[in-house]
C-alpha cells in the first residue's frame, strides 16, 4: 500500500488514551510539515507508560502504516539497516551504501514513516548517524522513541538535535485512560471511584501497572462472587517497588 | 513467497512497457491466466498506475490485442485493487495484530486487541484477536511468559519475528508464513476428525 488511508489524516479517529492521541498529534505533525522543516519527532518517558502501544499505532497499516524497528543493544549500522529492510519485506542485499540507497528509494517512493523503539540502545553508538542520514536523503518522518534520558541524550549530538521537530514526553495514565482501560481488562466489573484514585495513586500513573491491578481487582471480584470493586476491599495493589524490610 | 499479484507487479516495474501476452509470458511458472491479467492491468490503468498506449475496441478484448500498457506511477508493493477500483481490505486486521505483536512484544490477546483497533475506523472483535493469538502460539512464534489462569488469558513474548507479512491462518486451519513459505503449524488428523461429527 503506498498511501496512507484516509484514516490517518482524515481525523474522525477516536483516541483510546492519552498516549495514543498524543502520538496521533506527533504523527500528523511530521508528515504534514511544511518543506524545509526536519522531519524527526521524539516520543519519551518511563517505561510501562506505554509507549510500545504508541508505536504499535503509528505502525497501523490502516493508520500511519509506519515501518517498525526496534533496537537491540548490540545494533550495528548494519545490522540496523538489515532490520529496516526486514520490516519492509526487501532483501538487503550488498555493503552499507547499497542497502540504504535501497531504503531510501522505498521510503520516498511510499511516504512512509519510520519508527524507531527503543533508540536509547543506539543513542551513544555511531548508528544513530545512520537515522540522520536516511532523513536527510529521504525526508520521511522519523519517530524516535525512548526512555526518559532521551532528549539529554540526544542533544550531545548537535547536528542531530536540531533536526528534530517535536519532543513530545509520554504521559501519565489519566482518569478517562483507567475507564477505558478497565472496561478492555475488567469489563464487568464496577470499579469504584475511590479505589480508582487509590490505584492511580499508587501506581503513579504507570499504564502497565495499573493494567495488572485491574487484573488483581478481576480476580478478587471473581473470587467473592461480585461485581462491583468497593474501595476498601483488601486486594493487595502492585507498585512496582521493591519490599522493604517489612516486620522488622 | 509472492502472491500472483506480487509477481506480476514485478514483472512490470522492471518491463515498464507490457502487453497482456508479454506480462503472461513474463511471470512464468505457475502460469496465470490471460484474464486475469487483463484484468489487473485495467484497474491498475484505472486507477493511475498505467497507462494504455494504443487503445483499440473493447476492454474486455485487450487480452487479444496488441495493446501496451506503461508504468507511469511507481509503488514498491503491487497495489491491492479490486476490481471496482476499491482497496482490498483482506488481510488488515492481520496485518495490524502482527505489527502490534512486534511493537508490544508482551502481551495478551487483549492487548492485541485494544491495539490493532483503530477507533470507528477498524474494530478488532476479543474473538479475533484470541484465536489468531492461540494459533501463532501453536506455531511456536511465542514464549509463553505466564500460563493462562480461569478469567486471566496466557501471556506471551514474541521470538520469531520471521518478516513484514503476517502468519495467515488458511481455510484449512493451519498457519502459513509467506515470509519463509512454509506451513509453521497443522491441525494432526485426529483433531480434524475430532471436528466431524
Amino acid at each position: 500500500m503506498t498511501k496512507k488511508m484516509a484514516t490517518a489524516s482524515g481525523g474522525g479517529v477516536i483516541a483510546p488514551t492519552s498516549n495514543i492521541g498524543l502520538v496521533h498529534t506527533l504523527m500528523e505533525q511530521l508528515t504534514g510539515r511544511a518543506a524545509g522543516l526536519p522531519g524527526i519527532g521524539a516520543f519519551y518517558g518511563r517505561s510501562g507508560l506505554g509507549k510500545s502501544f504508541g508505536a504499535s499505532y503509528a505502525s497501523h497499516p490502516a493508520g500511519f502504516n509506519g515501518i517498525y524497528v526496534s533496537c537491540r543493544s548490540f545494533e550495528t549500522k548494519k545490522s540496523f539497516a538489515e532490520q529496516i529492510c526486514k520490516s519492509i519485506g526487501i532483501t538487503a542485499k550488498g555493503n552499507i551504501p547499497l542497502i540504504v540507497d535501497a531504503i531510501v528509494e522505498v521510503l520516498s517512493i511510499t511516504n512512509r514513516p519510520l519508527i524507531v523503539d527503543e533508540v536509547d540502545y543506539i543513542v551513544e553508538s555511531r548508528t544513530l548517524e545512520l537515522i540522520r542520514d536516511i532523513h536527510d536523503a529521504s525526508g520521511a518522518a522519523i519517530l524516535l522513541i525512548g526512555e526518559e534520558h532521551l532528549p539529554a541524550k540526544l542533544k550531545r549530538h548537535e547536528r542531530f538535535d536540531n533536526r528534530v521537530l517535536t519532543w513530545q514526553p509520554a504521559a501519565v495514565c489519566s482518569s478517562g485512560d483507567f475507564d477505558l482501560l478497565a472496561k478492555q481488562y475488567a469489563g464487568d466489573i464496577q470499579v469504584s471511584a475511590d479505589l480508582k484514585k487509590r490505584v492511580l495513586a499508587e501506581t503513579n500513573g504507570i499504564t502497565r501497572r495499573v493494567v495488572v491491578n485491574l487484573e488483581n481487582i478481576k480476580r478478587w471480584c471473581d473470587r467473592k462472587g461480585v461485581k462491583e470493586a468497593p474501595a476498601n476491599c483488601d486486594v493487595d495493589l502492585y507498585t512496582g517497588r521493591a519490599p522493604g524490610r517489612a516486620g522488622l | 513467497m509472492l502472491t500472483p499479484r506480487d509477481r506480476m507487479w514485478a514483472f512490470i516495474r522492471k518491463a515498464r512497457k507490457v502487453t497482456c501476452q508479454q506480462l503472461q509470458e513474463g511471470v512464468g511458472s505457475p502460469h496465470l491466466n490471460l484474464e486475469t491479467i487483463q484484468d489487473y492491468l485495467l484497474v491498475l490503468c484505472r486507477s493511475g498506475y498505467l497507462k494504455q498506449l494504443n487503445k483499440q475496441g473493447h476492454d474486455a478484448r485487450v487480452r487479444f490485442d496488441e495493446v501496451h500498457f506503461e508504468l507511469v506511477k511507481d509503488s514498491i508493493e503491487a497495489p491491492r485493487i479490486n476490481k471496482e477500483g476499491g482497496k482490498v481490505t483482506q488481510g488488515v486486521v492481520t496485518l495490524a495484530m502482527w505489527r502490534a505483536m512486534k511493537a508490544i512484544k508482551e502481551f495478551d490477546y487483549r492487548d492485541i486487541q485494544r491495539a490493532a483497533s483503530l477507533g470507528d475506523v477498524l474494530q478488532v472483535s476479543a474473538q479475533t484477536a484470541k484465536s489468531y493469538v492461540v494459533l501463532l502460539a501453536r506455531a511456536g512464534y511465542f514464549k509463553t511468559v505466564r500460563a493462562a489462569k480461569p478469567g486471566i488469558p496466557a501471556r506471551y513474548r514474541m521470538v520469531r519475528d520471521t518478516g513484514h507479512h503476517a502468519p495467515a491462518i488458511t481455510r484449512r486451519k493451519c498457519v502459513f508464513d509467506r515470509n519463509t513459505g512454509a506451513f509453521t503449524w497443522q491441525q494432526s488428523e485426529q483433531e480434524v476428525c475430532d471436528g466431524l461429527q
